[in-house]
């Protein structure tokens, strides 16, 4: 019993932080990394949120240890060049611990009333930053894009909800962030995907560093964790269903439902407490679909639950996105009542 | 009673960022109102990661990229970026923009035109407001627009993009030259925008980007600022500013070894062979050059034409120490060792 609860990965988390006042925001990033989370993301939507590159910057300057990644950001609201030299100007002041987490974009975009990336504009912003993180050439437009000082090439992980982006990112990126869901199907869908990608590349699965988004929640009840994430999952669905729900494993009888929500998604409130869109989930009758296949949440033992049944599809390391009035109680009992125990090996059920 | 000179320095940020920060604290300490941040996204680390940062190493100096531009960043970007600066170092912070010269032309796209200009101006100014702009039909803001001000500053060198400017923005950084006829003219062109504002020049805020180059000799300066100013003045890269500068220039012949000169003269990465390239403008054309150009000579030079020009009513300075991509370490010790006590003395500080 004890070699074969061995075999089970160790789980991961990593948090992301909605930069809504960087007063004090240093020491909350400090409190991430001391709380033992792995991966310390900072979201990225100009209108919303405080500026992604100053963001990082302060967390930069308050941790010593945790990778800190953008997520995500997208190639179209700043030069590649650009993006390029801002995170190794992070990269630089952090010694070295940065990812790029990269999207189509969201809010961001959708703010902007902007269309969002194409796939063959990621595929090429992929290319682009590699090189330019490296600090080699890349000819374009008749010049040459270089970021001389920049000597370590950015991982990249590719924010993915759908099977073509997770094709992707299977053949060209570092890693993965999946956005698809967290149900058993839908991580078995989501890793086929990735590994198809991979392979066509001549890789292998394992060759990617694979997240998963999940909105995260804990408290003494179910209701009482679920109330606060409800505008995320909100935000969950008008994001992950946006282009197509094909071959994304929704029941075709919600399929109006998410339309109707999407139509009434209000981007300006993206992800803001109060800000409308929360309301959206109970009126399209959508919520226990969207907790099943986005939520972590509820009390410990519900979240311990939830994340073993992930972990036996093979998702191990999770991305979390909790927007609470009191972020460091969250981080705390997160990592303490419910990581701890789902690492601790004796426990794992066989 | 006079109004004191304000004084602002270039800062590349080409140096470690771990160097970038002392050196911004030694400009703070030696007395510098404030440090302009580069915005080069190949040569230089990321403006906005610096002022981030400088944000928590300084305390009283004023901070500002200088300069940035409407193509490498979405207008909503820029306007997020200053104003979560300026949360970090709250009413010390100013935005400067230009049309994108070298980092529009390093990743090969034109400047911005003035109409380009006028859109993203107006845009930032709007969001920073906290006012509604529209973006494609969606309408957008900021949604933590502090309130405080901002000044929204542009950058211009020809007479129209000054005229814009004198418009349309909350000030300008003129990158002109610096003599009696070019500071008459250049106002000449503000005034005419500031007008068509309903506005006075003593509304805007008017900042003038100056040449600088100090040493112990006033001809070792001179000679220092050599590919600069032939730069400026005989390949005409001053354009429309070498007249009104009043300069008799003599006909001279330009030998090839000026344009073997990489990437260019004034921005020569050997600068010893730029200045050796120059060496068929005699001397006394280049003192006339560089006295039109700048802040070049002594400090005891500097600070007395520091003090003649401030008769024309020049009361803000931002300094561009000859190249770009070194250090300004020389100019903080020398203005804070003889050319502020001298300002001071002559109650210009």
């Amino acid at each position: 019993m004890l070699a074969q609860a061995e075999t089970l990965p160790t789980v991961r988390f990593g948090l992301v932080l909605l930069p809504q006042t960087l007063a004090d925001f240093g020491g909350l990033c400090r409190e991430v990394e001391d709380n033992g989370f792995d991966w310390l993301g900072v979201a990225d939507s100009q209108s919303v949120f405080r500026e992604l590159y100053v963001a990082l910057t302060v967390a930069a300057l308050n941790t010593s240890r945790i990778r800190l990644g953008t997520t995500v950001t997208n190639p179209l609201t700043r030069h590649p060049v650009v993006t390029a030299s801002a995170i190794a100007s992070v990269d630089e002041i952090s010694g070295g611990r940065t990812v790029l987490g990269l999207g189509s974009g969201d809010s961001a975009i959708f703010t902007l009333g902007a269309p969002p990336a194409t796939l063959a504009g990621l595929e090429d912003f992929v290319a682009t930053f590699g090189h330019l993180t490296s600090g080699a050439p890349v000819e374009r437009h008749g010049t040459c894009w270089q970021v001389h000082r920049s000597k370590r090439r950015v991982p990249v992980y590719l924010a993915a909800e759908g099977p073509r982006t997770l094709e992707l990112a299977g053949r060209v990126a570092d890693g993965v962030i999946v956005g698809l869901g967290l149900t058993p199907e839908i991580i078995r869908l989501s890793l086929a995907a990735i590994e198809r990608g991979a392979r066509a590349a001549g890789r292998r699965l394992d060759d990617l560093d694979v997240w998963w988004f999940a909105k995260a929640n804990v408290a003494d009840t179910r209701e009482a964790a679920l109330a606060p994430i409800t505008m995320a999952l909100a935000a969950s669905a008008n994001h992950a269903f946006r282009f197509t729900l094909e071959g994304k494993g929704v029941p075709p009888e919600l399929h109006a439902r998410i339309a109707g929500l999407q139509r009434e998604y209000a981007p300006h409130a993206h992800e803001i407490d109060g800000g409308g869109n929360a309301g959206l989930v109970d009126r399209w009758g959508l919520r226990d679909f969207l907790v099943d296949r986005f939520a972590i949440a509820g009390t410990p033992d519900d979240c311990v639950a939830q994340i073993r049944r992930a972990l036996g599809a093979g998702a191990s390391q999770f991305v979390i996105t909790s927007f609470l009035p009191d972020p460091r109680g969250f981080m705390h009992r997160w990592m303490h009542e419910i990581a701890a125990r789902v690492n601790q090996r004796s426990e794992v059920p066989t | 009673m006079i109004t004191p000179v304000r004084v602002y320095l270039r800062v590349p940020g080409t140096a470690p960022m771990s160097e970038l920060m002392a050196l911004l604290r030694n400009v703070e300490a030696a007395g510098f109102d404030g440090a302009g941040i580069l915005d080069s996204q190949m040569l230089c680390r990321d403006t906005f990661v610096i002022l981030g940062q400088a944000a928590s190493h300084t305390s009283r100096l004023t901070l500002f990229p200088a300069v940035t531009n409407p193509i490498t960043r979405h207008p909503a970007v820029l306007a997020s970026a200053i104003q979560t600066v300026e949360e970090l170092a709250p009413g010390r912070v100013k935005f400067v923009i230009g049309t994108g010269y070298t980092s529009a032309s390093t990743i090969g796209r034109k400047p911005a035109t003035l109409a380009e200009m006028r859109s993203c101006i107006a845009t930032v100014k709007s969001l920073l407001a906290g006012k509604t702009v529209d973006w494609n039909g969606t309408p957008g803001r900021l949604a933590y627009a502090s309130g405080r001000p901002i000044p929204v500053l542009m950058a211009a060198s020809g007479p129209k993009a000054i005229e814009v400017a004198g418009e349309i923005a909350d000030g300008v950084l003129l990158l002109v030259g610096f003599n009696t006829g070019i500071v008459e003219t250049a106002l000449e062109h503000l005034e005419r925008g500031v007008r068509r504002s309903g506005r006075r020049l003593e509304d805007l805020e008017i900042v003038w980007a100056v040449r600088t180059a100090t040493a112990s000799s006033l001809e070792e300066a001179r000679r220092q600022a050599r590919p600069t100013a032939v730069h400026w003045g005989i390949l005409r890269w001053g354009g429309h500013w070498v007249e009104p500068a009043g300069i008799r220039l003599p006909k001279l012949e330009i030998p090839d070894a000026v344009y073997k000169v990489y990437p260019d003269l004034s921005h020569a990465h050997d600068w010893e062979e730029a200045i050796q390239a120059t060496s068929f403008v005699p001397d006394d054309v280049v003192a006339q050059l560089a006295d039109a150009l700048g802040l070049i000579g002594t400090p005891e030079h500097c600070a007395g034409r520091i003090a003649e020009m401030t008769k024309l009513g020049v009361r803000n300075l931002y300094l561009m120490p000859l190249q770009t991509f070194v250090g300004p370490e020389s100019e903080v010790n020398a203005f804070r060792d003889d050319v502020f006590p001298r300002l001071h003395a002559a109650g210009l500080r």
